[in-house]
């Protein structure tokens, strides 16, 4: 563990807010940060806005992100018509056992973490998790090899049945450091490697957020034999 | 002398594999004699993690136990092994000797806990020292202990009244991972997983969350009662492996409910509506 320094002194964010002193986190980005305002927060009103001033005055019109979020049904998601060829959701966060594709190298010792990799016929696959009720009705048992697909990609995963998904949902990290593909230099190729967010849109959040949307991404699963 | 122990709180583990990793980091490719060879660079758990998940969806909990040598008092290697290849140190840690134990392959076998390794290239059996190099150097603990980002792991001399490992077990709670071996083992466990009953109550009428309603458990001789927190949850956490439980449900103005269960596996009882009683 890396020890702090001594004095240290917490700074938890947005605590000079509540306790109505002025910024003392190191917030660049905020536009009162050293001026008379600098005890509010750098919204238009100074406060904490349910509804934003700020995107109601520049894009009122953006349906995907309205200045007052809810739920908006997904492009991609379980009640969208492509659901039909593809039934499950899969969700792909960052990765717990290495720092995006850092430390994740070949051959690494988180390989035999199970929830990382998992070793099978000679070689190191990508954990894809998979509720007990999808993999039984694909005939996919613990760590099995599957293959991930949809229209963009196909991927090759060790699968790892459990109950911490909800059913009809895939749970796999992206960042896997390996990119494995079947045919080099050919895109759309199967990838061993477990880089599943190969299958996942490129598109943005809204044409003003300029954020990746993985999370909205429809696949399914079989298990594989080579 | 000292004699040295390792407690091990489930309870504050949330399986970050970080001892595992320190473990690695310490011994592959590193020799210690003439405490230990190098641990060859994959294939070894000298600090093993067997990951047991409870419960369905949406209620799983999660124990990460974590297995590494016991370092017995009454140790099945050290009878084993032929002209003390296997042997106690005076502070208590059990040491393969890496020289002597060379080509006896028994060794690995004779560990029911199976945390002795086989290292083919050297031919040689291995498991945790408990950093004794570094002990032997004026460390306080081993590796995996000092990484522990949330102390789930208390090492000491288990017999220095003052030491934080003899204050915890003094309380009378922690156990040995498998006490019918009865190998006087010094690596004890704190909230080693057992069973639960869990659930979640709903009002029928109007289809919201249940709170606050007493939920009892009766089984194994005795009777505990709880009430649904605000989402209508209850859970009895801790109790005995396959036995029969009764879950009473009560609330004011709605029918009581009893459902029987069985704790071969962790249960839960997923959705229970309550329905109005007649007046």
């Amino acid at each position: 563990m890396v020890p702090l320094p001594e004095p240290y002194e917490f700074k938890p964010a947005f605590r000079w807010y509540y306790e109505g002193r002025t910024c003392d986190t190191p917030d660049t980005l905020n536009p009162k940060l050293g001026t008379d305002k600098a005890h509010e927060l750098g919204t238009y009103s100074g406060k904490i806005e349910f509804s934003s001033e700020d995107l109601k005055k520049h894009t009122p019109d953006d349906k995907e992100r309205p200045p007052v979020p809810h739920y908006i049904p997904s492009w991609e998601g379980h009640s969208s018509p492509l659901a039909k060829k593809y039934p499950l959701q899969m969700i792909s966060p960052h990765p717990r056992y290495s720092f995006h594709s850092h430390f994740d190298k070949d051959g690494s010792w988180v390989n035999d973490i199970p929830a990382h990799r998992q070793f099978k016929d000679g070689y190191y696959y990508w954990s894809v998790r998979i509720h007990p009720r999808d993999a039984e009705a694909r005939g996919i048992k613990h760590g099995d090899v599957v293959r991930l697909y949809n229209d963009r990609a196909s991927v090759l995963c060790a699968a790892l049945i459990t109950e911490r998904v909800r059913p009809g949902v895939i749970h796999s990290y992206c960042s896997s450091g390996k990119y494995d593909p079947s045919e080099p230099g050919k895109a759309y190729t199967l990838d061993r490697g477990g880089c599943v967010n190969l299958l996942t849109s490129d598109r943005l959040m809204s044409k003003n957020a300029p954020g990746m949307a993985p999370n909205s991404c429809l696949i399914e699963i079989e298990k594989w034999e080579a | 002398m000292a004699r040295y122990g390792l407690l091990i709180d489930m309870n504050r583990c949330n399986g970050c594999y970080g001892c595992f990793l320190a473990c690695r980091d310490e011994f592959c490719g590193n020799d210690y004699l003439p405490h230990s060879a190098a641990q060859p660079y994959s294939g070894h758990f000298w600090m093993r993690i067997v990951e047991r998940e409870r419960g369905a969806f949406p209620k799983v909990k999660m124990a990460y136990i974590r297995i590494p040598c016991m370092h017995c008092d009454d140790a099945a290697c050290a009878k084993q092994g032929p002209n003390s290849a296997v042997y106690k140190r005076p502070d208590g840690i059990v040491i393969i000797d890496p020289v002597k134990a060379r080509g006896h392959r028994e060794i690995v076998n004779s560990c029911p806990y199976r945390v002795i390794y086989w290292n083919e290239e050297k031919q040689l059996p291995q498991k945790c020292t408990f950093c004794a190099h570094l002990l032997d150097q004026g460390w306080k603990e081993p590796r995996c202990v000092e990484i522990c980002p949330t102390n789930a792991l208390i090492f000491g001399d288990l017999d220095d009244p003052d030491s934080e490992i003899a204050q915890r077990l003094a309380a009378g709670k922690a156990e040995v991972l498998h006490p019918e071996y009865g190998m006087q083992e010094k690596v004890l466990y704190l909230g080693l997983p057992r069973r639960f009953v869990a659930g979640s109550v709903v009002f029928g009428d109007t289809d919201k969350c249940a709170a606050n309603v007493t939920v009892t458990l009766t089984g194994e001789g005795e009777q505990k009662t709880t009430k649904t927190n605000n989402y209508g949850d209850f859970e009895f956490e801790g109790l005995a492996k396959d036995k029969d439980y009764t879950v009473q449900i009560e609330h004011r103005g709605y029918k009581p409910k009893k459902l029987k269960t069985r704790t071969k596996i962790d249960v839960y009882l997923g959705d229970i509506v309550l329905s109005r009683s007649s007046h």
